[in-house]
């Protein structure tokens, strides 16, 4: 038998247990898992979602560091605020500011974000007129409207200096209310709520509260004994490494409610651009629904010699951005599958990160090819997506270790994800790429 | 330029996770082979342990968003506690135990005649059988000492107790094993 510990270890040690997972298993519960984590997110509360969905579209993964003008502008608001489960309870010990607070529908405060990592958000005046609306005037002169009353939410950014405007339909995004941080203090629970005691700022006293909810949110509010009302309010997010500073409040300002209107001045050059919040069901598409669906230029690939097939799919981005993208997958006569995706928000201004990346080919017409940090990851999705919604042209079972993904940037900055199921030759690459053509209206 | 951004984003994989499926996903490829092995100690047949690792990884996906930890490590023992109490659930239903029970008795080398004395060793079913007659959370903790070769600390982090009290409580278990051993290969299962 045995004797000690040691001594059972070794038993353990000469067993021979067959302990070989099924890899169809694993491959299902990878899908499943991932499908019921998408949908536990979908069925998150709104201000969750939408941070979940900043977080992950603007700062953290260079798949989709696609800088959209509405997502910078939510993000800015939304993201910076609560993260986790939503706040309950009226406080006593609040009863006082929280009366306060009742009284006043809406306020205006300056708003700076300290980062230790990722891009920085700009200091901003903002107006809250309600849960819905709101108006931020950036310091570099910027304003941004956001209007989420309706079914379609609308963001506005004007761009005063150059005479510029980019509204931002998020279709099928709305009604919400506005994650306000003001809204969150006013239900601070009572127990949890900690007096700090007072502070002297520019010889007025104030009387400080902490309240920390969870390891992802520390508030701390300084509030001034005569009017009940936060003087700062300052939002540490631990792990997000952020520190959210509010101060300069003012409640019930006096601006007129047009300057809430999300109609652009007279003499704006407007750029419009959608996100589709709706959900899309994938379907096989044309050369024409590219050029008509995108923004901006679109690509297709003219049929080469080692091609079989060539196939256009429209849906809804896999990696969670909720825009839509063009998949365009080709069979190679040697068994591989390759795509092409494109976006409205693949260009490089918006992924600003491809440059950083290894720049693996670039070809004589100038066609630039850069490598993707999660290329595996970003070529998994997308051949899942492509065999989705063509489960004829590609069986998900036959997702090849040798997938990869590239970047590819046209002369004009569009840019193009690349991705094979194995491996493909330069040579082969090069043709390929070579063979990009604008699709014209004709 | 790439390798550095991978590095930083490794870092970072479990707090990525809670809000991005592609780090889940990098997480599950990590330990989704360490959960089934855990499984399979555990429950013996693999449809089960396939069966239970799938519900392990379901309650990660549900729950990953609200999970408090930031380390890889973090994780890791988050994991291996579902892990656990999955298999323990799965067990704590008697007809079950049976049916796992005769499973791992029908798989036996019978032992040789003469064969109790100390130079005997069990083959993987009759050392199954004894351990499914611990109780769930000692049947945990051979699992995590022994066919997963975790530390002390590492399975009180996991148990969410004290690393003594893990010392302890796995001398007595060998002490019970032994006997279970001896019952198992004396027929009285």
């Amino acid at each position: 038998m045995f004797k000690d510990e040691a001594d059972f270890e070794k038993v353990v040690g000469r067993l021979n247990i067959d302990t070989e997972p099924n890899p169809e298993h694993k491959q299902n519960l990878r899908r499943q898992m991932l499908s019921v984590f998408n949908q536990a997110e979908q069925e998150s509360s709104t201000r969750v979602i939408v941070f979940r969905t900043l977080r992950s579209v603007i700062m953290k993964s260079p798949v989709t560091k696609i800088a959209t003008a509405a997502a910078i502008i939510i993000a800015v608001s939304i993201g910076i605020h609560y993260l986790g489960v939503p706040i309950d309870g009226a406080s006593v010990a609040w009863s006082q500011v929280i009366e306060q607070l009742s009284n006043h529908t809406k306020y205006k405060c300056r708003q700076r974000v300290v980062r230790e990592q990722g891009p920085e958000y700009p200091t901003m005046q903002v107006y809250h007129l309600n849960l819905q609306q709101r108006r931020q005037e950036v310091e570099n002169g910027d304003i941004h409207i956001i209007d989420m009353r309706g079914e379609d939410a609308i963001t506005v950014e004007l761009k005063p200096a150059q005479m510029k405007a980019i509204v931002t339909t998020l279709i099928g995004f709305g009604p919400k209310n506005d994650p306000d941080i003001i809204d969150m203090v006013k239900r601070f629970e009572q127990e949890s709520t900690e007096r700090l005691g007072t502070k002297t700022v520019n010889g007025k006293v104030l009387q400080g509260f902490r309240h920390k909810p969870n390891e992802y949110n520390d508030f701390t509010v300084w509030v001034d004994p005569k009017t009940k009302l936060p003087v700062e309010i300052e939002l540490k997010h631990p792990t997000a490494k952020q520190t959210i500073y509010m101060d300069q409040f003012a409640f019930d300002f006096d601006l007129d409610e047009s300057a809430f209107s999300t109609d652009v001045p007279d003499g704006y050059e407007v750029e419009n651009l959608t996100l589709d919040y709706r959900p899309v069901e994938p379907k096989q598409g044309t050369a024409e629904d590219i050029r008509t669906g995108l923004n901006h230029t679109a690509y297709t690939v003219e049929k080469l010699p080692w091609m079989e097939k060539i196939i256009m799919i429209e849906t809804i981005d896999p990696l969670g951005t909720r825009a839509k993208v063009y998949i365009t997958g080709i069979q190679s006569n040697d068994g591989n599958t390759i795509i092409t995706v494109q976006g409205d928000y693949y260009d490089i201004k918006r992924m600003v990160w491809i440059p950083n990346q290894q720049l693996v080919m670039e070809t004589p017409s100038g066609v630039k090819l850069y490598t993707h940090p999660n290329g595996s990851e970003y070529a998994r999705y997308y051949l899942e997506a492509f065999g989705k919604a063509s489960p004829e042209s590609f069986d998900i079972e036959n997702l090849s270790e040798e997938r990869f993904t590239r970047m590819i940037v046209m002369p004009d900055e569009t840019v193009i994800g690349f991705s094979a199921n194995k491996q493909i030759s330069d040579e082969k690459l090069q043709e390929l790429v070579e063979s990009l053509k604008e699709i014209k209206a004709d | 330029m790439a390798k550095l951004v991978e590095r930083t984003e490794d870092n970072d994989l479990v707090l990525r996770a809670k809000t991005q499926a592609e780090a889940l996903g990098r997480l599950y490829e990590m330990y989704y082979e360490r959960i089934f092995r855990f499984c399979v100690y555990r429950l013996f047949n693999k449809e089960i342990a396939e069966d239970v690792t799938s519900a392990v990884f379901l309650n990660v996906a549900r729950g990953i968003s609200n999970f408090k930890g930031q380390s890889e490590q973090d994780f890791r023992n988050w994991l291996y506690a579902i892990a656990a109490n999955q298999a323990n659930a799965y067990i704590r239903k008697s007809s079950r135990r049976k049916k796992l029970l005769a499973e791992a008795a029908g798989s036996m080398i019978p032992a040789a005649a003469g064969s109790a004395d100390m130079t005997f060793e069990p083959d993987w079913p009759g050392l199954y059988a004894a351990i499914l007659r611990l109780k769930p959370r000692h049947q945990t903790i051979v699992t995590l000492r022994f066919f997963e070769n975790f530390s002390y600390e590492q399975i009180a982090q996991i148990l969410e107790v004290k690393e003594a009290n893990v010392r302890v409580t796995l001398h007595r278990i060998l002490n019970k094993l032994r006997n279970q051993l001896q019952t198992v290969y004396d027929g009285e299962i």
